[in-house]
Parts: C-alpha cells; sequence; structure tokens
C-alpha cells in the first residue's frame, strides 16, 4: 500500500491505477501487448483484404514455396501450358511471353475449335484468353492470354490454398477459441469458487470435493470425452474446453473469498441487510479480480494450445475450416519439401503465446501487494 | 516414515475408487461404442460380440464385474485390437514410456536445477536474462511444434539421428524424443528453482554461511540448494507421472510404440477397457508420485514430520 499519511494531500492511487502505472513501466509486457495488438489486428482484418480466399484451390500452385516475388515465374509457365491443353488434342508449335502477356500458336489436323479458349483459362496461371489470329483454315490458331500475377508471401499448402491466407484466418479461429473458451471458464470458475467460499461449511466442502475429483481424473480424458460428446463443432469444443478449465479459477476464487468474506465491509453489508446475492455481486466477486485476470491471461494461452493440441490430433476444428494447430500438424507431415508449411503458422502461434505470457507475466508482477 | 507411506497408500484406494468410478461411468454415457463402425455390423454377429465381452448386462452389473476383475489385476480384453488384453497392451508399452519419460525427467531435474541456480547467483545480470529468456522459449512452443523441428534440424537437415522410430530401443532412436519431453520440464524447473533460490539466498543460514567465508559454490550448492528444491519437488510429482505415462504427441509424431497413444485411440474407438486401464495406470501413477513427492519433502525439509 501507499503510505496513506504521506499521501493524504496527493491524490491517493487506487490499486487499479497503481497496476496501470507499473504494467505500463514493464517494456516486455507493453511490447509484448503492441505486437499481440498487431497479431490479432492481422488476423481479424487480413482475411478480407486478401486476394485468395482461406479455401480456394490452385490446383497449379500446389505447395510452392513462400516467395516475395509474383508468381508464376518464367519457368513455370511451359509445364502449365502443356498441362493445360494435355486433353485438348493440338500441338504447340511454338509459345513466348512478352510484357505479361502469353502468346502461343497452336496447330492440328483439324480446325481447332476456338472454345479451345476456355483450357486456358482453367489454369491459375492464365486468364482472358483470346484468339488473335485464325490461319490454314482455322488448323491454325493464335492465342492471347493475359498471365495472371498472383502474390503467395506464405506459399502455398498441400492442396494449393495461400498459406498467408489460412495462417489469418486460423489465427482468428485460434484467438476466439481462446477468448472464448476463457470466458466459459470465467463464469463458471468465479461463480463456483465464490458462492463455495461465501457459503463456507458444508456447501463448500461437497462443492470442493467435487472439484478435487474432477482434478484428479485425467485432464485428457476429460476433453476428449467432451470432444465426443459434442461432435466436432467449433463452438461447443470452445464451451467443453471453456467447461474443462474452470477448476483452478475455482479454488484461486474460493481462497480469496474465504478471506474476502471475514472483512468489516462485508459484515457492513449484512448488517444494512443487503442479501448473499448482492454481497456476492456487489462486494465479493469484483474484490476477487486481481488474481483472477492475471490467471485469465495466462489461461488465454493455455486455451489456445489446448485447442492447437487437439486440432493436432484431429479433434479440434474441421477442414476447409482451419486453425493453428491444424496448419501446424499438417505442415509437420510436410516438413520434407516444403517447411514453410511448419514455419509460418509456427511463428504466429508461438509468438502469441510468447506476448501472452510476458502479459500474464507483467501483470502479476504490477499486481502483486508485496512488490510494491 | 513407513507406517505414514503405508497410510497414504491406503488412503489412496478411495480416491482410485471414485475415479475408476467416475471413469467408468462417462466413457459409458459417450455416444457410440466399440463395435460401431463405419459399416453395421449384422444384427446376429453385433449380438454375439456383446454377450462375449458381456456388454449386454446391465450396466452396473458390468462395472461389478470389471471393478472384480481389476482387483484381480485383469484389465479385460481390448476391443479394438482384437488380440490383445489390456494388460498385454501396457505391459508392452509401458516400459518404454518409463524409459523415455524417465530419462528426460532426469535430463529436465539435473539441467533445470542447474540453469535456475546460475540464474539465482546472477540475478538482474545478463547471464539470468538469457536463461529466463530460453525458459520462456521452453515453456511457450508447444511440443508439437519442437518435435518437428528438432526433426528437421538433427534429423534432416544435419542426418546425425534418425527422423522416427524405435529401432529396438537404440540409443540413437531415443536421444530426440528424450530432448523433447525434457525441453518444456527443463524450462519450467529452472524458473521454479531460480524464484525459490533467490529467496533461500536471502535467509539467515545461507548470510551465515557466507559471513563463514565459504566459496559461492558450495554455499549454493550444500546449503541454498535443499531448501531451494522443496517447490521443484512438488511440481515434480504429478510431471514425473505425466512424463512416465507417455505423451501422444511424442509417439506420434517420433513413432514409438508407449502408451501415451492408447489413451486417445481407446477413447477415440470406444475401446472402454483400454481407456479404463490407461486412466487406472495414470491415476494410480499420480498418486504414487504424489506419495513419494511427500516422503521426499521430509527428507528435505526437516521440519516436516509425519510420524506424530
Amino acid at each position: 500500500m501507499t503510505s496513506d499519511a504521506a499521501s493524504a494531500t496527493v491524490k491517493s492511487r487506487s490499486l487499479w491505477a497503481d497496476a496501470r502505472r507499473r504494467l505500463l513501466a514493464n517494456r516486455a509486457a507493453v511490447a509484448s501487448a503492441i505486437v499481440l495488438a498487431v497479431i490479432a489486428l492481422v488476423c481479424i482484418a487480413g482475411p478480407w483484404l486478401s486476394p485468395h480466399g482461406y479455401d480456394q484451390v490452385y490446383r497449379n500452385y500446389v505447395k510452392v514455396p513462400a516467395s516475395l516475388a509474383p508468381y508464376p515465374g518464367a519457368e513455370a509457365v511451359e509445364p502449365a501450358l502443356e498441362k493445360a491443353l494435355r486433353r485438348a488434342r493440338v500441338e504447340i508449335e511454338d509459345w513466348r511471353v512478352a510484357d505479361g502477356r502469353l502468346r502461343v500458336t497452336l496447330t492440328a489436323d483439324r480446325p481447332i475449335d476456338p472454345r479451345i479458349t476456355r483450357y486456358l483459362d482453367r489454369a491459375d496461371l492464365f486468364e482472358d484468353t483470346t484468339v488473335a489470329d485464325q490461319a490454314e483454315g482455322g488448323r491454325r490458331l493464335v492465342l492471347e492470354a493475359a498471365i495472371r500475377q498472383q502474390y503467395f508471401l506464405f506459399g502455398t499448402d498441400a492442396n494449393g490454398r495461400d498459406l498467408l491466407s489460412r495462417t489469418l484466418i486460423a489465427g482468428r479461429i485460434s484467438l476466439m477459441i481462446g477468448l472464448l473458451a476463457t470466458a466459459v471458464a470465467l463464469v463458471i470458475g468465479v461463480t463456483y469458487g465464490a458462492v463455495a467460499g461465501y457459503f463456507g461449511g458444508r456447501v463448500d466442502a461437497v462443492m470442493m470435493r467435487l472439484v478435487d475429483i474432477l482434478y484428479s481424473l485425467p485432464f485428457m480424458f476429460f476433453v476428449i470425452l467432451l470432444v465426443v460428446f459434442f461432435g466436432r463443432s467449433i463452438v461447443l469444443m470452445f464451451i467443453a474446453v471453456g467447461a474443462v478449465e474452470w477448476l483452478d479459477m475455482a479454488r484461486i476464487v474460493r481462497g480469496q473469498t474465504l478471506s474476502i468474506k471475514q472483512q468489516e465491509y462485508v459484515q457492513a453489508a449484512h448488517a444494512l441487510g443487503v442479501d448473499n446475492r448482492g454481497i456476492l455481486r456487489r462486494h465479493i466477486v469484483p474484490n476477487t479480480l486481481g488474481p483472477v485476470a492475471v490467471f485469465m491471461t495466462l489461461l488465454v494461452p493455455k486455451v489456445i494450445l489446448l485447442e492447437s493440441f487437439l486440432s493436432f490430433l484431429g479433434l479440434g476444428v474441421q477442414e476447409p475450416m482451419t486453425s493453428w494447430g491444424v496448419l501446424i500438424a499438417e505442415g509437420a507431415r510436410n516438413i520434407q519439401g516444403a517447411v514453410w508449411m511448419l514455419v509460418y503458422p509456427s511463428i504466429f502461434l508461438a509468438a502469441t503465446l510468447f506476448c501472452l505470457n510476458f502479459i500474464g507475466d507483467g501483470l502479476r508482477d504490477a499486481l502483486d501487494p508485496k512488490d510494491r | 516414515m513407513l507406517s505414514y507411506a503405508l497410510r497414504r497408500l491406503i488412503g489412496a484406494i478411495p480416491t482410485l475408487f471414485i475415479i475408476v468410478t467416475v471413469a467408468f461411468f462417462l466413457i459409458r454415457v459417450a455416444p457410440g461404442g466399440p463395435f460401431h463402425l463405419e459399416r453395421p455390423l449384422d444384427p446376429q454377429v453385433m449380438e454375439n460380440l456383446l454377450r462375449v465381452y458381456h456388454l449386454d448386462k446391465p450396466l452396473w452389473q458390468q462395472f461389478l464385474l470389471y471393478l472384480g476383475n481389476l482387483l484381480r489385476g485383469d484389465f479385460g480384453p481390448s476391443f479394438v485390437y482384437r488380440d490383445f488384453s489390456v494388460g498385454d497392451l501396457l505391459g508392452s508399452g509401458l516400459p518404454v514410456s518409463m524409459q523415455l519419460g524417465g530419462a528426460a525427467l532426469l535430463l529436465a531435474f539435473i539441467l533445470g536445477t542447474t540453469l535456475g541456480s546460475l540464474a539465482a547467483r546472477h540475478q538482474k545480470r545478463p547471464g539470468d536474462y538469457g536463461v529466463m529468456a530460453a525458459a520462456m522459449i521452453g515453456i511457450t512452443i508447444p511440443n508439437f511444434v519442437m518435435a518437428p523441428v528438432l526433426t528437421l534440424l538433427f534429423a534432416l537437415t544435419l542426418d546425425w539421428l534418425p527422423a522416427g522410430g524405435w529401432g529396438e530401443g537404440a540409443l540413437a532412436n531415443k536421444l530426440l524424443p528424450i530432448f523433447t519431453l525434457a525441453l518444456p520440464q527443463i524450462a519450467v524447473i529452472a524458473r521454479l528453482t531460480r524464484g525459490s533460490m533467490i529467496e533461500v539466498l536471502r535467509s539467515n543460514h545461507v548470510r551465515t554461511a557466507r559471513a563463514y567465508g565459504l566459496p559461492g559454490h558450495v554455499v549454493v550448492i550444500g546449503h541454498a540448494l535443499r531448501g531451494a528444491l522443496l517447490p521443484v519437488v512438488s511440481y515434480l510429482g504429478p510431471a514425473a507421472a505425466a512424463l512416465i505415462t507417455g505423451s501422444v504427441v511424442i509417439e506420434t509424431i517420433f513413432g514409438i510404440p508407449g502408451v501415451g497413444r492408447y489413451f486417445v485411440q481407446g477413447a477415440l474407438n470406444r475401446d472402454y477397457t483400454l481407456v479404463m486401464g490407461t486412466v487406472v495406470m495414470i491415476a494410480t501413477f499420480v498418486v504414487l508420485f504424489n506419495l513419494i513427492v511427500d516422503l521426499i519433502y521430509a527428507l528435505l525439509d526437516p521440519r516436516v514430520r509425519y510420524d506424530k
């Protein structure tokens, strides 16, 4: 506590104002908060801005490496051209690329149907194919097409989907799961812990015994059972994970409540005739929020990790939707030859977890009354 | 102390009983069953299967039957690995998981306490910040990221170690899994050791030892470490149980025939007996290691007494 005698004339600082000042002085925590805000912003806004849909498949660009240069590269045109026209029964007599436009001369024994342009348009590399010239009664055809330049900054995955868009949409899911599950854990844990601690006695004994039993069951057992129960739906998964993670929260809040309910202001509220609900809502719960806030920031990364872990096992988010865990699992399977598939999602996940942990640590230090 | 250990072991029986009961009924409430396959079985076949495995009896009879078998040490047959009993599966997988987990635990303990003590001695100096930053990385990067990254580095790029497989227990095959398992534990133990070591280094007996002119490392190892290990030891109880009963992720990525996989697979296949077997195994280890932790506590801190 700031010494009251000295600050009698100065405006006294509340616990929260003091904590905020100390948190802002913690450079690691502030930097983490900024990085985290950037990641969150990019993940929220990115998928709308990206030219590629997260589930859009580019058959010509399967597992292309991450690159700042646009695709297709010069060497990619010929194989793509051959592949596109393979079933058209024509000979490619000549082709060249100039100013981002492709000019290809085709020959065949029979007159070539001008609708052959569709074969080219269907490839991911070309667009706006037109017939530029016809000769020899249609047996020689000159086609012109624009080369479609596309950027795959993070490369593409094994199905030819843009990894950047997928990483960002995965971030949305992972962050959302983290927040939602934490909120569920918060509501259940705080209510349960406050009620158990406040009423004490037999109620407390029974309620906490239940927590102990749930604690001693292997954690994975629970999560898998919940997944089995609720099917593989994302929203229910959040709730399930939150419903498992409330145990610690309940213990922390109960412990706090036990000491808070002995305070004079609670007795005063009693004397004034406030009912139990009112006391819990107005006096007990708000005063437990310090440790709860710390625990919450540390719970978010835990939940994100758990979600990633479940997705890694194939129990979490299902295709074509994705999460960082799913992407990392795919990356781990394609580690030979497509390292970028593992690297980028891992960087996002690790950075997020890092930041959340630093913020949590900073918050704990800031709220620690012993450390003033 | 012996009578205390005995009392604790007896006290663990109700706990185990509750865990077994809750787990038994929970897994049974889950929709689906071990024989609900993609293609439905012939009703006659299904009926026979259910009868053979006593699954057609009322649930409470099945429960009593299972408890009876369990008391005789019989975990029952696995429903999905048809030719094996759950006892066989766990019996062949557990030594593998125990080897890896035990080695990882030892490595984590030695490295973690050493690094933590070093960080504490150099508090708020570069060495301290270095260790703590590395520990943060160890804690935040999940093992399913670390395992492929290490494989890529040591197996695929440098070609020093095999990328996976058990190789009849060759040492080279064990190194990567052990290291991956140990890494987060090293980080946690280093943080715990540092925290408690800083406090112990401020205490009176350490100051006295310093005043006698003992060199720094003697003070830390001989006088401070013992007290600083208390929180580490209580963390190690559950951690050891978790390490020794195997990790799904590590076993899947490195292709190791341990017991960690059975739990997830069993629950997904509704292989009731396999799930129950793993639950019993894990719970037993948790109880056992918590007991060991309490006994070690008494050794480390003479103020802790269990004999009345």
